[in-house]
């Protein structure tokens, strides 16, 4: 069984239904998580507990990505994978920009923290969230380019290899 | 080199990535948890079930990495890393039944039941996931072991 064999192009096509839905439904429900109480863009605290939240639903959308990238490999969508890779690379740029915003408000949010509180917890808290971050950053930006460094196969693609003919010392590809 | 072997080192990386989330959300939950105290122990498995299903996605994805790329050490090392899992996974079976026995009296009325569904789901998890580890990691070690074959790119004219 090869990805050549229809019954696992079908499968592996249902990776993209799987991969996009998770991610979709994950969005979704962080959004519908942030509406939930009143946006106020310019409270320090809402914008570090909204990274913070974004943060924890990485994981499972590392999962979706990994699922439409098997996808667009496994079925040799060359389109596909550059676009996941340009995707990936805009994705870098803007978490490392939210990135940046956000070590600045946990160093605002630290200063302004009552000294009897315990401010480790908001620093622990804000160093897992910004190294997640900063892996997904470096993780995104080297599938971006490693996806754009595929080689495209559109030249081949609809051409047939011939049959290879070992003939002596000698090796032929015979036109079909 | 096959298009599909490069996306294996991503595909490693990924489910590294995602394991550090799990595992710094669990020392997280860890650094607030007083282990002396049955019902405190409790509550840490349980957190530890919850996640299950993001830490196996991750062990999935890091197996198949490491057996595209045929790489022997990343397999002896995963082999090794799913006997320790395995072999915390039962004992932490062992000592999560204690802790819930001991928890149960506590639990009363209508709780009783709901208290039963959710030791029993954790329990499940820690039993099939431990035997699980052990056979994987058996299974991971022999492949670390086993004679070389031809890769496909080995192979080209």
């Amino acid at each position: 069984m090869t990805a050549t064999d229809p019954r696992v192009r079908r499968l592996l096509a249902l990776l993209y239904l799987a991969g996009a839905l998770i991610a979709i439904d994950q969005i979704v429900d962080l959004i519908a998580t942030l509406l939930a109480n009143p946006v106020s863009l310019g409270s320090v605290q809402w914008r570090f507990g909204a990274f913070g939240l974004a943060a924890t639903r990485g994981s499972v959308l590392l999962v979706a990505e990994v699922m439409l990238f098997a996808a667009a490999l496994g079925l040799e969508h060359a389109r596909v994978v550059r676009f996941l890779g340009v995707l990936n690379l805009v994705l870098a740029a803007g978490v490392a920009a939210w990135l940046g915003l956000f070590v600045l408000d946990t160093l605002q949010l630290r200063g302004a923290v009552n000294p009897g509180a315990p401010r480790a917890r908001y620093t622990m808290a804000g160093v897992r969230a910004g190294s997640f971050a900063g892996l997904m950053v470096l993780l995104l930006g080297w599938s971006g380019i490693a996806a754009l460094r595929m080689p495209s196969r559109s030249k081949r693609q609809g051409k047939a290899h011939g049959a290879i003919l070992v003939d002596g010392p000698s090796v032929k590809e015979v036109p079909r | 080199m096959n298009p599909a072997r490069r996306f294996f080192p991503i595909l490693a990386a990924a489910a590294l990535v995602i394991l550090f989330h799990q595992v710094s959300s669990l020392f997280a939950a860890l650094a607030g948890t007083d282990l002396h105290v049955p019902a405190s122990r409790l509550r840490l498995v349980t957190g530890v079930g919850s996640r299950g299903a993001a830490v196996v996605t991750a062990d999935v994805l890091l197996i198949w990495a490491a057996v595209g790329l045929i790489h022997r050490r990343a397999l002896r090392a995963l082999g090794g890393a799913h006997y320790a899992a395995g072999a915390v996974a039962l004992l932490a079976a062992a000592m999560f039944l204690s802790d819930a026995g001991a928890m149960a009296s506590a639990v009363g009325g209508k709780e009783i039941s709901s208290y039963r569904i959710v030791v029993l789901r954790i329990l499940l998890l820690l039993l099939v996931g431990g035997a699980a580890a052990l056979i994987v990691a058996r299974q991971l070690s022999a492949l670390a072991r086993a004679p070389s074959p031809l890769t496909p790119d080995s192979s080209s004219l």
